[in-house]
């Protein structure tokens, strides 16, 4: 049995795994509810189908990049859980999850706003290959490597650009693979993937 | 009646804490991770690198204090949480590890307010004797409140603006020691004579404080003096503001005490580390022969004990809490 969480934008994912199929899942808007109900609708999903969480073999986590606060709810339980069951723990990318649920002909670019003109970002080609890693940068720095390329933005929480196409999650085909991912060899060291250090920290470091 | 271990978790500023108390008054195991380094270069704690640091420490601390109790998860009866006041961000962690505990183990979840865990640290010394005069200070609290019985809380007042944690780290600044310079101004002033006056703020007949008037009259005697390039001694300034901040919690004290009849005077808070609290309060707790207690210097940083302390009360009360408990930056006791 598996275990899928992605707090780390408004919308709450989270759907259980099991027996090759979906057994219940979570697709809700929440925005800043997020903090104190996610949690809630994740578990309900094992009440609700008579199911019990020490029965789980693998938690796959979104880690980022997203709101900070948001990545950090699904990073914290997902921890506690693998650290509780002794379990795998098998951290993913937001940005990868977006490019892998859309189907495209043309190059993939997932976007998270990340304010001021920046996105988190990172670029796919139709077969989900990665060709620009992903990285907090300006807009007009992706776009540059977008130029003389056809893509296609993917979003979602809302964003100001055009052509682009919102992320609709296919639970059961995402969770079929990333649950051949690699798993974190130690569940203590799982962190969260922000792609961008602190405000205090790059201030210090411009001294 | 059995015995009942709880499992307290403390995130709310720069401490990862975790404690399994038994009966609200035993201290099985407690372990406290101090980012206090990290925020050293900053001059004070950023929220956002704490509540980073926290998701990294969570499960090495929880780990950490299971191994030092020797005991399991399954032997836990209640998971209790600092929800309130705090860092919203460092406050979450703490929240969804507990939820999350809460879940898998079926426990009981308890919310408990930080300033309460304070208060109870004391119960981890000795038994409350009621009714009970607390004096809660902080860095982002200064109140007096009566405590006529476990969980019951009325405010007499408190600062109207900074708190004297707040002050103390202000003043320590102003007399160029680094953050945070609370407990270093305190050790200075133990070399140092009194001889600098500052002024009482607020020193009427209420039990309100105000302390931002005697941060501004320290400011402008060092500018004065700067500017007059003479050399004031830094020992004498740190013992004359701590002589004033005694000074003004001997008044407040005595106006409460004058007004209500206690069995205790009770000390709460990470300014209860401060030696000029710890001797006002001996002092005016001797005046009316009253019992005092503060916690010991262990707890006076935060920690998670005080929260598993405070909890046992919860528990007793079934008054618990679920997986939709919110965290607030401000909540009053």
């Amino acid at each position: 049995m598996i275990l899928f969480i992605d707090t780390s934008l408004g919308t709450c994912y989270s759907a259980i795994y099991k027996d090759g199929k979906i057994i219940g899942e979570v697709n809700e808007y929440l925005k800043t509810k997020m903090s104190d109900i996610g949690t809630k609708l994740i578990f309900d999903l094992f009440d609700d189908n008579n199911l019990d969480i020490k029965d789980l073999d693998k938690v796959i986590v979104v880690t980022g990049p997203g709101s900070y606060t948001g990545v950090r709810i699904g990073v914290t339980t997902a921890k506690i859980i693998a650290y509780s069951l002794n379990i795998d723990l098998i951290p993913i990318s937001k940005l990868e999850l977006m490019a892998f649920n859309t189907e495209s002909n043309l190059y993939k670019v997932p976007v998270i706003d990340a304010r001021r003109d920046n996105y988190y970002s990172a670029v796919y080609d139709k077969d989900n290959k990665l060709v620009l890693k992903e990285a907090h940068r300006s807009i007009e720095d992706l776009l540059e490597f977008l130029k003389d390329k056809d893509y296609v933005f993917i979003y979602d929480d809302e964003i100001k650009l055009d052509k682009r196409l919102k992320f609709e999650i296919d639970f059961e085909k995402t969770i079929k693979h990333f649950m051949n991912y690699q798993k974190i060899d130690n569940i203590h060291l799982l962190d969260a993937n922000y792609l961008k250090k602190t405000e205090a920290e790059e201030n210090r470091d411009k001294l | 009646m059995k015995d009942v271990y709880i499992l307290g978790i403390e995130t709310s500023c720069d401490e990862t804490s975790f404690s399994i108390i038994k009966n609200g008054v035993t201290d099985i195991a407690t372990v406290i991770s101090t980012q206090i380094k990290i925020h050293e270069d900053y001059g004070g704690v950023v929220p956002e690198i704490a509540s980073r640091e926290h998701l990294k420490n969570i499960t090495l601390v929880l780990d950490q204090v299971l191994r030092e109790a020797n005991m399991k998860m399954e032997d836990l009866d209640a998971i209790a949480v600092t929800y309130a006041p705090g860092l919203v961000g460092s406050l979450l962690i703490g929240v969804q590890a507990a939820k999350t505990l809460s879940y898998i183990y079926d426990l009981p979840l308890i919310a408990v307010n930080h300033m309460v865990g304070h208060i109870y640290s004391n119960q981890l010394v000795k038994d409350f004797e009621f009714p009970a005069l607390i004096l809660v200070v902080s860095g982002g609290h200064t109140q007096i409140v009566l405590m006529e019985d476990h969980l019951k809380f009325k405010l007499l007042g408190e600062t109207l603006d900074d708190a004297v944690g707040e002050t103390y780290d202000k003043v320590a600044r102003i007399v160029g020691l680094s953050y945070p310079g609370g407990p270093k101004l305190d050790k200075l002033s133990k070399y140092g004579k009194d001889i600098y006056e500052f002024p009482i703020p607020l020193d009427d007949d209420s039990l309100n404080f105000s302390f931002s008037g005697l941060k501004t009259a320290v400011l402008n005697f060092v500018n004065k003096e700067r500017m007059r390039q003479s050399k004031f001694n830094v020992e004498d300034l740190a013992k004359s503001f701590q002589e004033t901040v005694k000074e003004i919690f001997r008044k407040k004290l005595t106006i409460a005490l004058d007004n209500y009849e206690v069995k205790s005077l009770i000390v709460a808070g990470g300014v209860a580390a401060n030696s000029g609290v710890r001797e006002v309060v001996k002092e005016i707790a001797d005046k009316y022969d009253i019992s005092y207690s503060f916690p010991p210097m262990k707890y006076c940083t935060d920690n998670a004990a005080m929260i598993g302390a405070a909890a046992y009360q919860y528990y007793l009360n079934n008054d618990f809490s679920n997986l939709e408990l919110s965290v607030k930056s401000q909540e009053e006791i």
